[in-house]
Formats: C-alpha cells, sequence, structure tokens
C-alpha cells in the first residue's frame, strides 16, 4: 500500500487523527482560559478516544479476513511499519485504555483542582506512541513509539508536581527509563553491527541462515549479547522483575487515573513490542529467549504476589498485583515462542483487554473513595462500604474476584487462556508457578473484601461520590467484567484476530 | 590505521570511564566532552561526516550545555556528601556474571530447529530478494555521486518516513513537557 | 578519506597543546614567591566570607532544552534543505507536516511564556 494511496491513509486512521486531536488539544491549552474550557478540552478528549476506538476497530475489520496484515510502503519499499491483526487489537485496548482513564480523571480533576489541557494533550500523544510500537516491524520506529509513549508518561506521572511524592516517584521512573531507552539503543546497535539490518523480518533471515549453516555457535556474542541487553529495557518498560523496583513508588506518587493508566496502557504497549519483537524478529532463537524470559515469568509472578500481601496502601497493593499480572502475560509470550500455534499471542491479547477493564475498575474505585484532603488509597478507606455504598462495594467485589482468576468473572477466563497455551506449549513449570501464585493472589485481594464487609467504618463519615463521568466508567468496567466471563466466544475470537505479520 | 583506531577506542573507554568515575561533575562533562568528539572522529573514518557534525552540533554543543546547566542547577555540597558506590554492588556483579554465563551457556547448547515463516512479508520469494539486491545496487551507484547529506535524505525521507513524522511528535512531546514541568504557573 | 581531515586534525592538535603550553611557559617564567596575601582570591577589594551562590535559575535549564529540541529539528532539515530537488513534492509535503507539528510547540512555548524572562 503506497504512501499516495487512500487505502494507506485509512489503515493509519488511527494514528492521525490522534495527532490531530493532540495537536488540537496543544493549541487549546496555550490559550488562557477557565476551569470550565479546560473541563471542555476533558470533553473533547473523551470524544476523540471515542472516534480512534472506532477506526481502531473499522481498521481491523477491513483487513482480509486470511491475513489480517497489510503491507505499507514509502516512496521505495519498507517504511518501518505495518498493520496487521496484532497491531490493530493491541491498539484498541490502548485506546479502551485511555477513554477509561480519561472519564476517571474528571473527578480527580475536580477535587485536587488541578485541571490543564496539557493532561489530555500528553494522554493522546503517549497513546500515539504506543499505536507506533504495536506497529513498528523495525526496531527503529519501535524507539521512537517508545519514547514518545516515555517522555508523555514521565510528564503525566510527575502531573501534581506540587506534591512530593508525585515529583519522587516520577523522578525515579525517569532515570531509570531513561537509562532503559540507552540500553535498547546499546542493544539495537549490538544487533545491527551483527546482522547490519534494523529490520525484524530481515534479522530473522539472518539468523535462520546463520544457525543453518553454522549452527547456535554461528549466533556469535554480539547478536546474543544485543538482544538480551534490549530485552532488559523491554522488561523494564513491562514492570517484570528483577526490574520493576520503579513501580511502587511511581504508582503511589502519581495522579491516581494516571496509575490506573500506567498500569494498563503502557504495559500493554511494551507486551506488543516483546512479542513482536521476539515472536517475529528473534523466533529461531526461541530455545535461548523462551528460558530466560521463563525465569523472569516465575520471579515475577512468585515476587509480585508475595510483595502484594505486605501493602496496606492500596494503590501500591495495584501496583504489585499489576507486576504479578504482567508476569501471567509474560507467560502466554512464553507459550508464543514455544508452539507453532497463535495460541500464545491470542492469549496475550485477551487477558490484557480483561486486565484494562478489571485494573481500571480497581483503581476507579480508589478514585470514587477519593476526597478533598485524602487520596482514597489506604486499607481503612475501605472500611464499611458495604453500609456505605453497597453498590460500589458490589463492583469492587466483581473486580477484586476477576483480579483474582475466579469464575465467572472475567479474569478466569483470561487466566484460563493462558493457562492453556502453556499447557500447549508444554510449560508444566509455569502452568504450576501460575496456579500457585494465583492462589497467594487471593489472600490480598481478599483483604480488601475484608475491609469492606467486616470492619466498622469511621462513624458519620459521608458517602462518597462518584459523579457522573467516574459512575459511567466503572459501570462499563463491571459490566464488561461480568459479561466476558459469562460469554466470552466473542471476546476470544477477537483476541484470536491477533496475527503477527510474518509469524 | 589499525593502532590509530585502537587508540581512538581506547580513549573513547576512558573517557566513558571518567565520566562515571569522577568526583566531580564537572571532570565528567569534560570527559563527556572529549568521548563525544572521539565518537565523531569514529564517525568520519566511517565516512559518516554528516552523522560526525551532528555528533559535534548537538552532543557537544548542545547536549554538553544542557548538562552544565544542569550541573549548576543541583546542590554541588549535597552530592559532594552523597555515597557514589554501595557495598550491594558486589554482590549484584556477581549475579550479573553468573546470569550472564548462564545466558550464554544456553545460548550455545539449546536444540534450534529453525522454523520456516508461514508468510515472511519483507522478503519472501526470490523476486522480492532480486528487486532488493537491484535496488541497493542503484543506491550504491547513486551514492557515487550524492553527497553524505544527500544519502542520509534518501533514506531519511524514503524509507524512514514514518518514523520521522513520528519523531516530530517525539520532539514535540519533549518541548511541552519541558515548559509544563519547569513553568511555574501554568 | 580520513586523511583528507589532516589540517583539521592538526589544528585541533594545536588547540588542544596550546593551553598545556600556555601553562607551562607561565609555570616557567613567573616570579614564584608564594605569601598569605599573594594565595587570597582577590589581591584588592573585599574579602569573601562565604562560597558564592551555587544554584542558578531552572530558566536557563529550560531555554537549553528547547534551544535542543529545534537543533535538532534544524539538523532534520538539513538533509531535505540538500536534497529537496530529488525529494519532490512528496519530500516538500513531508517536511511541511513535520514543521507544523513543531511550530505547534513553538507556539505553545511561546504562549506559555517558556521565552519569556521571569524572576
Amino acid at each position: 500500500m503506497p504512501v499516495l494511496h487512500p487505502e494507506f491513509w485509512r489503515l493509519l486512521s488511527p494514528e492521525w487523527v490522534l495527532v490531530c486531536f493532540g495537536t488540537l488539544f496543544l493549541l487549546l491549552s496555550a490559550l488562557p482560559a477557565t476551569r470550565g474550557a479546560k473541563r471542555a478540552i476533558g470533553v473533547m478528549a473523551l470524544f476523540g478516544f471515542a472516534v480512534v476506538l472506532v477506526l481502531c476497530a473499522q481498521t481491523l475489520a477491513a483487513l482480509s479476513p486470511g491475513m489480517h496484515v497489510a503491507a505499507l510502503t514509502g516512496l521505495d519499499g519498507q517504511i518501518g511499519l505495518t498493520v496487521d491483526g496484532f497491531s490493530q487489537v493491541f491498539k484498541f485496548i490502548f485506546v479502551l485504555g485511555a477513554l477509561l482513564t480519561v472519564l476517571m480523571s474528571f473527578k480527580y480533576l475536580d477535587v485536587e483542582k488541578a485541571w490543564t489541557g496539557e493532561y489530555f494533550t500528553f494522554l493522546t500523544f503517549a497513546v500515539f506512541g504506543m499505536m507506533v510500537m504495536a506497529s513498528g516491524v523495525d526496531l527503529l520506529t519501535l524507539w521512537v513509539g517508545l519514547e514518545t509513549m516515555a517522555l508523555s508518561v514521565y510528564v503525566l506521572a510527575a502531573y501534581m508536581r506540587r506534591q512530593e511524592p508525585s515529583v519522587e516517584g516520577a523522578t525515579k521512573y525517569f532515570l531509570l527509563g531513561a537509562f532503559s531507552s540507552g540500553l535498547y539503543l546499546y542493544g539495537t546497535s549490538l544487533i545491527y553491527g551483527a546482522t547490519g539490518t534494523v529490520q525484524l523480518g530481515a534479522i530473522r533471515l539472518a539468523l535462520m541462515d546463520r544457525l543453518a549453516h553454522g549452527g547456535p555457535a554461528a549466533v556469535g556474542f554480539p547478536l546474543a549479547a544485543g538482544l538480551v541487553i534490549l530485552s532488559v529495557s523491554l522488561l523494564f518498560k513491562a514492570a517484570l522483575v528483577p526490574f520493576h523496583w520503579w513501580t511502587p513508588d511511581a504508582y503511589e506518587g502519581a495522579a491516581t487515573p494516571i496509575t490506573a493508566f500506567m498500569s494498563v496502557a503502557p504495559k500493554a504497549a511494551a507486551f506488543a513490542m516483546l512479542l513482536r519483537i521476539f515472536v517475529v524478529g528473534f523466533l529461531p532463537l526461541a530455545p535461548m529467549w523462551t528460558g530466560l524470559l521463563s525465569l523472569v515469568a516465575v520471579l515475577t509472578m512468585a515476587w509480585g504476589n508475595i510483595a502484594a500481601m505486605l501493602q496496606n496502601n492500596v494503590k501500591r497493593m495495584l501496583a504489585y498485583s499489576s507486576i504479578a499480572h504482567a508476569g501471567y502475560a509474560l507467560v502466554g509470550l512464553v507459550a508464543a515462542g514455544r508452539s507453532q500455534s497463535n495460541q500464545g499471542i491470542a492469549a496475550v491479547a485477551f487477558y490484557l483487554l480483561v486486565y484494562a477493564f478489571m485494573n481500571l475498575g480497581a483503581f476507579g474505585l480508589v478514585l470514587y473513595l477519593q476526597r478533598e484532603g485524602s487520596a482514597g488509597d489506604q486499607m481503612d478507606d475501605f472500611d464499611g462500604l458495604i453500609q456505605r455504598s453497597p453498590l460500589m462495594a458490589v463492583l469492587m467485589i466483581f473486580f477484586l474476584l476477576s483480579l483474582g482468576g475466579i469464575p465467572p468473572m472475567a479474569g478466569f477466563l483470561g487466566k484460563l487462556m493462558i493457562f492453556y497455551s502453556a499447557l500447549d506449549a508444554r510449560l508444566y513449570l509455569l502452568v504450576v508457578v501460575l496456579a500457585v501464585t494465583s492462589v497467594i493472589s487471593l489472600y490480598y485481594y481478599f483483604r480488601v473484601v475484608y475491609h469492606m464487609f467486616l470492619k466498622e467504618g469511621a462513624p458519620n463519615l459521608p458517602a462518597p461520590s462518584a459523579g457522573r463521568p467516574l459512575g459511567w466508567s466503572l459501570a462499563l468496567c463491571g459490566v464488561a467484567v461480568l459479561a466476558i466471563g459469562l460469554y466470552g466466544q466473542p471476546f476470544l475470537h477477537w483476541a484470536s484476530q491477533a496475527v503477527l505479520l510474518g509469524r | 590505521m589499525t593502532i590509530g583506531w585502537i587508540l581512538l577506542s581506547l580513549m573513547i573507554a576512558l573517557c566513558a570511564l571518567g565520566v562515571v568515575l569522577a568526583r566531580s561533575p564537572i571532570s565528567s562533562a569534560i570527559s563527556l566532552l572529549i568521548g563525544f568528539v572521539g565518537v565523531a572522529i569514529l564517525y568520519l573514518a566511517l565516512k559518516a561526516e554528516f552523522v560526525a557534525a551532528v555528533q559535534i552540533l548537538v552532543y557537544a554543543g548542545g547536549i554538553l550545555v544542557l548538562y552544565l546547566f544542569g550541573i549548576m542547577l543541583t546542590d554541588n555540597e549535597a552530592l559532594r556528601l552523597t555515597r557514589q558506590t554501595h557495598l550491594q554492588a558486589w554482590p549484584v556483579f556477581v549475579l550479573i556474571l553468573v546470569l550472564f554465563l548462564a545466558v550464554g551457556h544456553k545460548l550455545y547448547h539449546s536444540d534450534y530447529t529453525p522454523q520456516q515463516p508461514d508468510s515472511l512479508l519483507m522478503v519472501t520469494d526470490q523476486s522480492q530478494v532480486q528487486a532488493l539486491q537491484d535496488r541497493l545496487a542503484q543506491e550504491a551507484a547513486a551514492a557515487r555521486h550524492a553527497t553524505n547529506p544527500q544519502r542520509v535524505a534518501r533514506v531519511l525521507y524514503g524509507d524512514y518516513l514514518y518514523p520521522f513524522e513520528a519523531a516530530s511528535v517525539l520532539l514535540l512531546v519533549a518541548v511541552l513537557g519541558a515548559v509544563f514541568l519547569a513553568k511555574k504557573e501554568v | 578519506m580520513l586523511s583528507s581531515y589532516l589540517p583539521i586534525g592538526i589544528f585541533l592538535g594545536i588547540a588542544v597543546l596550546i593551553v598545556p603550553l600556555t601553562m607551562a611557559l607561565g609555570w616557567l617564567f613567573r616570579p614564584k614567591r608564594y605569601d598569605a596575601v599573594k594565595l587570597q582570591p582577590y589581591e584588592c577589594g573585599v574579602e569573601m566570607h562565604e562560597a558564592p551562590a551555587g544554584k542558578i535559575s531552572v530558566h536557563f535549564y529550560l531555554v537549553a532544552v528547547v534551544f535542543l529540541v529545534f537543533d535538532v529539528e534544524t539538523i532534520f532539515l538539513l538533509p531535505w534543505a540538500v536534497a529537496f530537488d530529488k525529494l519532490g513534492l512528496f519530500g516538500f509535503v513531508e517536511v511541511l507536516v513535520f514543521l507544523a507539528l513543531l511550530f505547534a510547540a513553538y507556539g505553545y512555548a511561546w504562549f506559555k511564556g517558556a521565552l519569556r524572562w521571569e524572576e
């Protein structure tokens, strides 16, 4: 599909429409405006993300059913990105996460009196970066996407820049993030030096060529070192153990809707990039990197769940829980490297969709409890919630059951798919660890339930107010978690469209 | 030639070490500067004159100034009192070494059965390979007549058109973020 | 070839050598008499009683960041400028899109007063 062809523009419509919206928000936020006008930018962001969500679904449907791939070319040859089923499925997840985040932000920004247009501008450009990460088929394109996303999220993490924890968390995130970006480029340069290309398809061919002619020894040290260094930087971005240290501080310090966003969308983007690089570019080396990533998956599931048990701050607890969930998704990635089928990739995509709903829902409850002078993120804030607002307490139970992977919630189905794909690839150790750590996770999820049901809340505490946008988003997440769990077939079919180009 | 190459590499490596190990931030900055110049000479030796010029302009000219401003913004006294090494570093170093050896072992003693891809779209059949080779030959012929920046332009505005446009968004976000975080009132 | 950069290399060598050379010459010829008065930072004027203020305004940093971004932008434009006849209309439109986005950034910095000095 050459650049000047109309179809090219239609396939890339999510990207350019999003950039247009972002630039619009940028220009609007440059003007001096009242709080009402800034709120209007929020409404426009809502509209913009909704439009882009529809465009993502449309472009996915437009891809031919057999291939799910459209080749994009520039003036002469490749332009470093593709539109395939995989990229469109992931873009849908990012935009969905951003849309729910915008809905949830209204109450937070009202209470903190922190309305700015920039908030939505950064959110928009962060999602654009993620889209590049999902579509890129070339290590440099992927890097540009990664940096665009990362810079936006650094600023969002420091958004409450008058509050010390926010700045502290964002600084840690920024320093480690900049370091890992450097590592990514270092790894890329080693790989380029060894293979003479940064295109994933060509790297794959070069690797197959070497393995066919010289065996494993011909892979060579620079290439192997490059791959390991590259994966370290991506493991950092996805917050996997042992590269997760920034997560709890950054999540606790950031504004709650941003924490919710960070735990869902950038994580999904990092997984999109991991899948693309490992399963397309480095598939011939799968025996090597699956071993490495299995180790990381075991560590992540174990440490994420154990550390989450010790937390009294719900945001911190959810931060560790999000580390553990990334570990579950990593099992799907390892399975995708071990088996020929597309099951592992579909399982990861489905899991990340479900995770977006349930995790955003859980963070939404924290936002619901937020009031002036309190972030609502302590365990004690949940005390006796069943008496104060029974509906919200029931919703929280939905999300927690889903996060814990209890049927009939969506999280159960998501874990089941990961489970199946791992069994299919005969990763029995990972299956056992996944099952055991899931049981451990129930402890800390039920701790919140215990606080909501069995603890007495402080007397004459007013019932928290949600406000309409937050209420809608919570209702949407709740319905989705229940609906996907009870009737998952269409959603599973949707995720199975995540076919990687060149896989 | 080889000796010059070794000396240059050694100089760059020493400068890089100097950046990390120097006690005073100003010394770090100066070794960084020398390192940048060394890398620029490396680019010149690789016949990438444009990149060498960019290296001097952006890194030695821009980034280093930023770095110096950064030093002046920080509290020197607090920096001096901060311990720059930790006892933890040693076990971590050993751990990294062990992991590295384990990875190397795994790499060389795994059973590789390369799978043929079903549809590798980038380069699938022989005709495409031929077309690619033709194009590369053409480019090489054209390159003999083009100057260095012109060849960069060909790649940047042809093959890398999309990352190039995405880079403009990246730069936009960079300006936006800096202004947003540094201004007192927004 | 690298040898065509020999003149530049020689210039660079001379420039680098001048620093230790002048220092050595100064050390060689100056009278070396040290006493308490000579070792003071200023030989005349008011004696310093505390270190000069170490920190500078964050505004310098902001200006430097904005400068750097537009520096990089210029570098992106240079290859286009030397090859715009070969890149044609397509390349022109590409550059216009690039410039439009950076112009938006410039407008933002301008309206937010990032380029204005404030106390």
